[in-house]
C-alpha cells in the first residue's frame, strides 16, 4: 500500500513549474551536451582512429595507445617532465600561499592593500604577456642576469640549460599564488581564537599551535587547493610554450605542448585525443589518491 | 558587266568581313580576378585602366576578391567552363588544376617578352612551368636572405658576398670573426630553426638534386646527412653561431629580437626576403647593410634554396580572345610604367627590371632587391610534400639541437634522423 502511493505521487512529479526550470535549465543542459559531453565523447571515439584534420577516419583499435606507449619518443619523457612540474608547482604554490597568508592574518593598517599587492600576479592568470616578460626577465641578458652580475655571478644560462629551464617554468606557477592563498587567509580566519588562547595556556609554541591547531583546522581548504592546483598544472600549457617552447632538449616539454603538437602541429587529432587520454586517466588516478589519503589527514568540523 | 558586278560585290563582302573584324577588335572584353589588399587592387586597376588606354576597344572586368574560398570557386568555374580570362593561383594549388584538365593556355605560344624574367626562375613547376609548357607566370619573388652589416664585416676583414660560395667558406668566416672580434661577436644571428631551415633543409636539397622526398620516398642517405650534420656541429663548435644555451630566449622566427643583433653585434643574419626589412629596422640606428651570398656545394644540380612565387597569373582555355589577354600579361610584367604602378604590390617583383624601378622609386630597399637577385641567381626546387611538413621541421630541430649540446655526434644524430624520417614516408 505504502509502495502504490509512493508511485502515485512519483506519477505527479512533473508539474508545469517543474517544466519551466527545465526550460530555464535548457541553456546550460544543451551547454554541457554541445560544448563538454560531445567533444568528450568524440574525442574517445578519434583516440581508436587513426583520423588527421580535413582527412577521413579509419579504425585502427588501440594502434594509437599501443604506439603512444612503445614507440613514441616524446611520450615517456613528456609524462615524466609533467609530473616533475607538478611535483615543483603544487607544493610550492601551496607552500608559499600558506606562509603568506599566516604573514597576513594580522589586523595591521593597510593590511588590506598589501592582501591586494599579493594577490595582483594571480589576475595575469595563464597569460601569454606574462609569460613572455618571464622569458624577457631570465634570458641571457635580462634583467635577473643583470642583478646577478652586480653580486659577480655571470653568464647563467635559465632559458639554455637543461634542469634550471623546466625550475624557471615553475617559478612563474609558483609566483602566481595569489588565489589560493586567499582562500587560506579565509580559511585562517575561521580557525576559532579560542583554541589558540587554550593551547597558549598550555604552554605551546608557535609550531606546536600551526600542527595541531592551524594545519588541521584549514584541513579542507588545503585538500581542495591540492586537489584543484594537481589538475590544473597537469594540464598546463601556456608557461613552457612560451617561456621555453619546450626546450632545451625537450626538458620542458610537459604533456600539454606534446598534445597541442600532435594535434595542431601536425594535426594527427586520433593521435593527440589518445594522449589526452591517457592525461585524463593519469590525472583521475592521482585525484583518486589524493581522495583516498584524505581520510587521514583531512578534518572536517562537523566530524 | 557580270564580271564587275561579282567583284564589286566581293570588294562589298570583303568589307563587311574587314568591318567586322575591326568591330569585334573593338569590343573585346576580358575578365581577370585576383585576390588581395587594397593596394594590390588599386595599383592592380590602374594598369588595366593604362592598358585599356593604350588599346582602345579591349575592356578588362577586373574582379578582385579576397583569397577565402577563391580557389574553391576557380576549380568549379574552371570544371564549368565559366572562368575569368586572366586568373590569379596560388602556386601550391595549380598543380591540382593542371592534373584535373587542359584548363590553361601555354604562355610560350603568344607574344610575351619571357627574356624579362631569370630563365632557372620561371623554368620551376612552382612558378608556373608544366612539363615544357609555361602555363603560370609569377608575380613575385620569395626565399632566404642574408643580411650582411656592412661596417662590422669590414672593420673584423670578412666578405660574405662571395661568387660560387661553399659551406666551409661560412666556418672560415665564423673562425675569422671570432678571433677578430669581442665575446659577443659572431658571424651570424641564427638559433636551431633558422640552422635547420636555412642550412640543413637547403643543403640536404643540394644532395638530392633538389627532391628530398621523390615519389613520397627519402632520398637522402645517412652518408649525405652525417655530412652536413658534421657542418652543423662546426658551425656551432667553432662558434659561426651564438651558443644554443644563449638563443634558447629566441625560438621559432624571433631572431630579430635577439638583444645581440640590437646592439650590432653579429656580422650577419640568416633572413627571409620577407623579413630582411625587420631586421634591418631591429638593427643599430644607422648601420648600413649588403645582402650576402648563399652557398651551393660544388657539383650541386640544384640550388636548394627554396625561393618562389606567392602567386601565378595563368590564361584559362576559355579565353576567346587569349592573343589579347597574352598582351595585356606583357603589358602587366614588362612596361616599365605598369611596373611602377605596380610596384611591390604582389611581394618582391619577378623581374631584374622592375625590382630596379621598385627600388629607385623607394617601394623597395636596396637590400632586398638585391637578396631577391641573388634567391632568383641560386634559385632551387621548394620543399616537397613532406620536407615542409612541421613534423619535418621539428626532427630536424631536434637534431640540431642534440648536436649543439653534444647529445649526440653527426653521425648519430644521422642515424636517428633518417629513422625518424622513413617514418614519414608515404
Amino acid at each position: 500500500m505504502m509502495f502504490r502511493s509512493a508511485q502515485a505521487v512519483r506519477k505527479q512529479r512533473y508539474t508545469r513549474r517543474d517544466y519551466q526550470a527545465f526550460l530555464y535549465l535548457l541553456p546550460w543542459l544543451a551547454g554541457i551536451l554541445v560544448l563538454q559531453l560531445y567533444p568528450f565523447i568524440s574525442s574517445l571515439v578519434y583516440s581508436f582512429h587513426d583520423y588527421t584534420v580535413g582527412g577521413k577516419m579509419d579504425f585502427i583499435g588501440l594502434d594509437n595507445y599501443v604506439k603512444l606507449f612503445t614507440r613514441d619518443r616524446d611520450f615517456w619523457n613528456s609524462l615524466k617532465i609533467t609530473f616533475e612540474f607538478a611535483l615543483y608547482t603544487v607544493p610550492g604554490k601551496i607552500v608559499l600561499a600558506l606562509a603568506v597568508a599566516i604573514f597576513l592574518n594580522r589586523n595591521i593598517r593597510g593590511i588590506n592593500a598589501i592582501r591586494t599587492a599579493y594577490y595582483i600576479p594571480s589576475l595575469f592568470g595563464g597569460s601569454i604577456a606574462i609569460a613572455l616578460l618571464w622569458r624577457l626577465m631570465f634570458m641571457d641578458n635580462g634583467i635577473i642576469n643583470s642583478m646577478l652580475a652586480t653580486i659577480g655571478v655571470t653568464n647563467v644560462h635559465f632559458l639554455g640549460t637543461r634542469g634550471v629551464a623546466l625550475r624557471v617554468v615553475c617559478a612563474l606557477e609558483i609566483w602566481q599564488f595569489g588565489s589560493s592563498m586567499v582562500m587560506f587567509l579565509a580559511a585562517l580566519k575561521n580557525v576559532p581564537r579560542s583554541l589558540y588562547e587554550a593551547a597558549e595556556i598550555d604552554g605551546a609554541g608557535w609550531w606546536n599551535r600551526f600542527f595541531h591547531i592551524t594545519l588541521p583546522q584549514i584541513s579542507p581548504i588545503l585538500f581542495f587547493t591540492l586537489l584543484n592546483q594537481t589538475i590544473q598544472e597537469f594540464q598546463n600549457y601556456t608557461s613552457p610554450a612560451i617561456i621555453t617552447g619546450g626546450g632545451p632538449r625537450k626538458s620542458t616539454y610537459v604533456m600539454g605542448m606534446f598534445l597541442y603538437q600532435e594535434g595542431f602541429s601536425y594535426f594527427h587529432m586520433g593521435y593527440a585525443s589518445a594522449i589526452s587520454w591517457v592525461e585524463f586517466i593519469a590525472i583521475l588516478v592521482l585525484t583518486l589518491i589524493i581522495f583516498g589519503t584524505s581520510k587521514l589527514w583531512v578534518h572536517y568540523g562537523d566530524e | 558587266m557580270k564580271k564587275l558586278l561579282s567583284a564589286a560585290l566581293i570588294l562589298a563582302m570583303l568589307c563587311t568581313v574587314f568591318a567586322g573584324m575591326a568591330l569585334a577588335e573593338e569590343n573585346v572584353t576580358l575578365r581577370f580576378r585576383w585576390w588581395g589588399g587594397d593596394e594590390r587592387n588599386e595599383a592592380t586597376i590602374k594598369v588595366i585602366e593604362q592598358f585599356e588606354e593604350l588599346n582602345p576597344g579591349v575592356t578588362i572586368e577586373y574582379e578582385p576578391g579576397s583569397a577565402d574560398g577563391y580557389h574553391d570557386k576557380l576549380a568549379t568555374e574552371l570544371a564549368g567552363g565559366t572562368a575569368p580570362d586572366i586568373v590569379q593561383i596560388d602556386p601550391e594549388t595549380f598543380p591540382t588544376y593542371v592534373a584535373n584538365g587542359d584548363y590553361f593556355f601555354n604562355l610560350d605560344d603568344f607574344e610575351i617578352d619571357m627574356s624579362a624574367f631569370e630563365e632557372g626562375y620561371i623554368h620551376q613547376q612552382i612558378n608556373g612551368y608544366y612539363d615544357g609548357r609555361q602555363l603560370g607566370l609569377p608575380t613575385g619573388i620569395a626565399g632566404p636572405a642574408i643580411v650582411v652589416n656592412k661596417a662590422l664585416a669590414e672593420q673584423l676583414g670578412v666578405d660574405l658576398h662571395i661568387d660560387n660560395m661553399q659551406w666551409d667558406d661560412i666556418i672560415e668566416l665564423g673562425k675569422a670573426v671570432r678571433a677578430a672580434g669581442d665575446d659577443d661577436t659572431y658571424l651570424f644571428c641564427a638559433n636551431k630553426d633558422y640552422v635547420a631551415i636555412l642550412f640543413v633543409m637547403s643543403y640536404a636539397k643540394q644532395l638530392t638534386d633538389g627532391v628530398v622526398f621523390p615519389d613520397g620516398k627519402l632520398a637522402l642517405t645517412e652518408e649525405q646527412l652525417t655530412e652536413i650534420y658534421e657542418f652543423v656541429k662546426a658551425l656551432f663548435d667553432n662558434e659561426c653561431v651564438p651558443s644554443i644555451e644563449y638563443m634558447a630566449a629566441y625560438t621559432g622566427d624571433n631572431i630579430q629580437s635577439d638583444a645581440n643583433w640590437l646592439a650590432g653585434k653579429y656580422v650577419a643574419a640568416l633572413a627571409y626576403i620577407s623579413t630582411v626589412d625587420v631586421m634591418v629596422a631591429n638593427g643599430p640606428e644607422g648601420a648600413e647593410y649588403y645582402a650576402g651570398s648563399l652557398p651551393v656545394k660544388e657539383g650541386a644540380t640544384d640550388g636548394g634554396w627554396a625561393s618562389n612565387t606567392p602567386q601565378v597569373l595563368a590564361i584559362t582555355k576559355t579565353c576567346e580572345h587569349p592573343e589579347i589577354a597574352a598582351a595585356f600579361l606583357n603589358y602587366f610584367f614588362t612596361n616599365e610604367t605598369a611596373m611602377e604602378t605596380l610596384g611591390a604590390t604582389r611581394s618582391v617583383p619577378p623581374t631584374a627590371k622592375a625590382r630596379e624601378i621598385c627600388a629607385a622609386n623607394g617601394k623597395l630597399t636596396q637590400l632586398v632587391t638585391d637578396a631577391a637577385d641573388i634567391a632568383v641567381a641560386i634559385s632551387g626546387t621548394p620543399n616537397d610534400k613532406i620536407f615542409s611538413t612541421a613534423e619535418c621541421k621539428n626532427i630536424l630541430y631536434d637534431a640540431v639541437e642534440a648536436i649543439a649540446y653534444g647529445d649526440m655526434t653527426p653521425a648519430e644524430a644521422a642515424a636517428d634522423t633518417i629513422a625518424q624520417l622513413k617514418e614519414l614516408e608515404q
